[in-house]
């Protein structure tokens, strides 16, 4: 099967660039996430890729085959939509078939593939029915039922999840990742919610104001996000990210000016170093702040302003120097006013430089 | 696998056999060795295929629109623009002569055009004002439920669906001074007939309160549309902030009636300002020429005195103030759309 | 009403009381006319004003067979008006719904450079008082021929209707998810395919509810169809404008029999089309 790959495909609404540059590839077998906030343009490259939007540069293939300037009927893509975009005058069995004219398989082998589609997404009592008879998981899976029914040259979901509820949410993603599995085509999954993003994607495509920041598997993004954004964007709670000044900096370690607070960091890990007197960004996840050991850094007298128990853990907002802390700790017992040091192991600490992107270390090769 | 696995992307056989073809239609076009029938097939195919193109598609659905409008309507305003300059009289068989602005002077300068604007601006401005009156009053009055409601609503909303024609025969019956009720409830009083229509004043307000009568439900209609879109937990937090009565109208039902109370008024101004059907068939413009409104002054120009020219410059001077209204609608149609995201 | 002027607050008997006397007072005229087409002459012209009287189907006989003075009956010219009426209507409507629809469809999928200006231009020519447009058009008829006939009236009425009808579909079309469409597309539809099978069953309300709003006004239009419709094409609201032209001798039973028949198709379409109503007398740029 043919891979689908982006070249520079770029954007313009007027004079506002909605997607800037962006080159991605997508091998047959695996599924990307573009993930991002809403308007970083997400869906207006997904809609590029599907030939309903065309390019203002750059280029869309399927293998060697440049398709940017084929619309959307010829390109064989199969699609589905945030709002389902369910035919409301056809019934779901129809809804299912639409997609099969244009393919015109045998009429038994049509009745076929139908059947076993309906039966896959538990849509065969509902066959007859109307779109505005079904319920919303319903509606969701005849969307994406019309999607898999055919072979296209791609997949494409908009935001496949996010008008159901919570529940249903949780269900859906499980059976569309399973589905998604057994299909060999280039997919590509548009979404806000980094959950959706993390578990059904191979890869994921993190964008902002256009251009695509990251793109890696779900766990490489976590652990080594590219820049501050990334960093801040991946990750609930979200990241600690504290702004300081290197002022030292030599072999064994480097000394960083944090509001105030001197920290020393080891300098063997880190592949390059900052120039003495740059700007620094330190990263951790909350998490990190819990299986701290002896040799930790330590961000002392923090003091708490809000105590969220989340029931097994609690999620402590403290005041650092100015800064705020976010860290995730067993169990109760951290009221408001409470003085505590935050101990931080140096292996869980992100480094970023002056420009916002993340000082590599000499690990990443192995883990990557 | 959900699909057979033989099948492959139909997308590349598709494409594949799509472009031999165009090229085959190119080389028929090219060579004129082949039978003249099929050339022209292929010419009317290639032709059909230009004007199908995508890029084309908006044009294409447009144009049936765009050509009759142009034949039906653009076209006779420009002709009747061009007349406006000459000094032609349907009624004659001489040549038309070229007298450049002289009709829209001579009418900028007749006292009998001024008076017939006066009539329009009175009938409008006293008419539309008694529609909004009663409009918003009587919107007021329908914003709750009660039994039968839809009956009801349909009775008030029933005149603006009639025909003009009907309308006349009703007011003109209602005013007659022997056989109407308006004549028959006065002498009650009185103990003589009364003739509306046969004083300048009473023939204004005669058709004043027909046109009303007729429209007030329209203002109604939009304002009541505005009235039931006023979200409920608003008045609720009202409630519980205990704003006054007077205060949650100001504060909260205003606002969302304010731009449908604004586009009723601009469209009641335009319909009004052209008003002739009401008229003509009320009072025809009597008692003398007191209630002739400037389109009823306009319609006798051409078709009663023959002065089609001066009729042209006239109805044009009508057409620029409608144009600016609206313009003015709209403008405030697209203002309304943009803040609520329609 | 429907969603468009439902409200959950009860009124007090006070205001249904009122509500419904306005009711009343805003019928009454109709109802008025109604009654009168069921009077005798001798009631229609009585004073004071008769409520209860024995009804007579006399008036509507009046209007639609003639009796000569040797006691033949024959049907009278007014079956003829209500027929052109009817037929011009009709077909002036088909007309323009064919075309405004497809006009209507690309305004709101395929905007063209200065789309609104366009739109603007129609709507203009719906806002143009007719006295501006007759003039020229009158002459045109009398040039060509058209006056008097059933083309020439028809072709005016389908530009009278045809920027009514682009401005209501439009704003129908404007109400659909396009992301249906798309998706048609992408499931491999062409565009006329899109258009046919997908976004036109989406408008079939919008359609009906165009198509007998644009009736209604044609059925009622005066002022074109005076000047510009023969004896052969007369139709109703100009055939009873001409029984009032004399002050003397307007058989108000007769009229008023022939006017009750003529509201009939009003009435039935304005208890139809209640929810429409907003859009259609705004030509569908007031929605909600």
């Amino acid at each position: 099967m043919n891979e689908l790959k982006l070249t520079g495909l770029t954007k313009y609404f007027g004079d506002f660039a909605a997607v800037r540059d962006v080159d991605l590839t997508v091998k047959p077998d695996e599924v990307l996430c573009l993930l991002g906030p809403s308007g970083c343009g997400k869906t207006t490259t997904l809609r590029m890729i599907a030939g309903l939007e065309s390019a203002t540069q750059g280029a869309v293939y399927f293998g060697d085959r440049d398709v940017t300037h084929l619309p959307a009927r010829d390109r064989d893509v199969a699609m589905a939509f945030q709002f389902y975009a369910l035919y409301p005058d056809l019934t779901v069995g129809q809804n299912l078939a639409y997609p099969l004219q244009a393919e015109a398989p045998t009429p038994a082998e049509s009745a076929d593939r139908l059947a076993r589609i309906a039966e896959i997404l538990q849509l065969t009592e509902v066959l007859d029915r109307y779109p505005h008879q079904l319920s919303e998981g319903e509606k969701q899976r005849v969307a994406v039922g019309r999607c898999v029914i055919r072979a296209p040259n791609a997949f494409l979901f908009d935001e496949p999840l996010s008008r159901l509820d919570a529940k249903l949410r949780d269900e859906m993603r499980g059976s569309i990742r399973k589905i998604l599995a057994t299909l060999d085509r280039p997919t590509v999954i548009v979404t806000h919610d980094q959950l959706e993003a993390m578990t059904m994607g191979d890869r994921i495509a993190v964008m902002r104001d256009g251009k695509v920041e990251q793109i890696g598997r779900p766990l490489d993004v976590f652990e080594r996000p590219a820049n501050i954004f990334v960093a801040g964007f991946i990750g609930t709670p979200q990241m600690n990210l504290l702004k300081g000044r290197c002022l030292a900096v030599n072999d064994t370690g480097l000394e960083v000016d944090l509001s105030g607070q001197m920290i020393r960091l080891p300098s063997g890990p880190f592949a390059t170093l900052p120039q003495t007197g740059a700007e620094v960004t330190l990263g951790f996840r909350p998490r990190a702040a819990a299986r701290a050991q002896d040799d930790a850094v330590s961000l002392q007298a923090a003091r708490v302003f809000l105590s969220e128990n989340m029931g097994a853990e609690t999620l402590v907002h403290s005041d650092w120097n100015g800064q705020n802390l976010r860290v995730l700790a067993h169990g109760p017992g951290h009221p408001e006013g409470q003085v505590h040091d935050v101990q931080v192991d140096p292996a869980d600490l992100t480094l970023f430089g002056a420009d916002g992107i993340r000082i590599t270390r000499k690990s990443d090769k192995e883990a990557a | 696998m959900l699909w057979p696995s033989s099948r492959t992307s139909c997308c590349a056989t598709r494409i594949a056999c799509s472009k031999p073809m165009e090229k085959a239609v190119n080389q028929a076009t090219l060579p004129p060795k082949l039978p003249p029938a099929f050339e022209r097939k292929v010419e009317v195919r290639g032709f059909l295929q230009w004007i199908n193109a995508p890029e084309r598609r908006g044009a294409l659905l447009v144009t049936p629109a765009l050509a009759t409008l142009f034949l039906i309507n653009i076209l006779p305003l420009l002709w009747s623009f061009g007349l406006s300059f000459f000094n032609y009289r349907a009624n004659r068989l001489t040549a038309p002569k070229f007298q450049g602005l002289e009709n829209y002077t001579d009418l900028l300068g007749d006292d009998r055009v001024w008076e017939r604007f006066v009539t329009t601006g009175l009938i409008v401005s006293s008419s539309v004002a008694l529609q909004l009156l009663i409009g918003f009053g009587l919107a007021l009055l329908f914003a709750k439920k009660f039994p039968m409601r839809r009956l009801a609503l349909m009775f008030v909303l029933t005149p603006m669906m009639l025909s003009f024609v009907s309308v006349a025969i009703f007011f003109k019956l209602f005013y007659d001074p022997t056989l109407g009720m308006l004549s028959w409830f006065i002498s009650l009083f009185t103990g003589e007939s009364f003739a509306l229509l046969a004083t300048p004043a009473g023939a204004i307000a005669g058709i004043v309160i027909a046109d009303a009568w007729m429209w007030s439900p329209f203002v109604m209609l939009l304002v009541l549309a505005g009235l039931v879109s006023v979200p409920g937990y608003l008045y609720e937090a009202a409630e519980i902030d205990r704003a006054p009565s007077w205060k949650r109208f100001r504060t909260i039902t205003f606002p969302y009636v304010k731009s449908l109370l604004l586009l009723a008024l601009l469209f009641r101004t335009i319909e009004t300002f052209k008003t002739f059907d009401l008229v003509f068939l009320i009072t025809e413009g009597g008692p003398g020429s007191t209630t002739e409104t400037i389109a009823i002054y306009a319609y006798r120009l051409g078709f009663q005195f023959f002065r089609t020219s001066e009729a042209s410059a006239l109805a044009y001077m009508i057409l620029f103030v409608v144009i600016v209204l609206t313009s003015i609608y709209l403008y405030v149609v697209k203002q309304r759309n943009a803040s609520e995201g329609v | 009403m429907a969603s468009g002027f439902r409200t959950h607050d009860q009124a007090g008997p006070v205001r249904t009381f009122f509500a419904w006397l306005v009711g009343i007072i805003y019928f009454a005229p109709v109802f008025w006319i109604v009654l009168t087409a069921f009077k005798t002459r001798a009631d229609a012209l009585a004073i004071p004003p008769k409520l209860v009287f024995a009804p007579t189907l006399d008036n509507f006989r009046a209007v639609f067979f003639q009796t000569s003075t040797t006691g033949e009956v024959t049907g009278s010219g007014v079956w003829l008006y209500f027929a052109n009426s009817a037929f011009i209507a009709g077909s002036s409507v088909l007309l323009a719904l064919i075309i405004g629809t497809l006009a209507a469809y690309a305004f709101s999928r395929y905007p063209l450079k200065g789309n609104d200006t366009y739109l603007f231009v129609i709507l203009s020519t719906r806002m143009l008082p007719p006295i501006v447009v007759i003039i020229p058009i009158f002459l045109v008829f009398r040039l060509t021929g058209l006056s008097g006939s059933y083309i020439g009236i028809i072709l005016l009425y389908t530009g009278f209707n045809l920027p009514f009808s682009i401005w209501m579909m439009k704003s129908f079309f404007d109400d659909l998810n396009p992301e249906v469409e798309d998706s048609a597309r992408m499931d491999g539809s062409g565009d006329w395919s899109v258009f046919g099978r997908i976004a036109l069953p989406q408008v079939k309300a919008g359609l009906a509810a165009t198509s007998v709003f644009a009736l209604i006004l044609t059925w009622n239009e005066f002022i074109f169809a005076l000047l510009l419709t023969g004896p052969e094409t007369r139709t109703v609201p100009v055939a009873i404008a001409s029984t009032i032209g004399g002050e003397i001798g307007v058989d108000w039973g007769k009229l008023s029999a022939m006017v009750s028949l003529f509201l009939i198709p009003v009435f039935i379409v304005t208890f139809a089309l209640q929810n429409q109503l907003l859009r259609g007398v705004t030509f569908g740029t007031v929605r909600k």
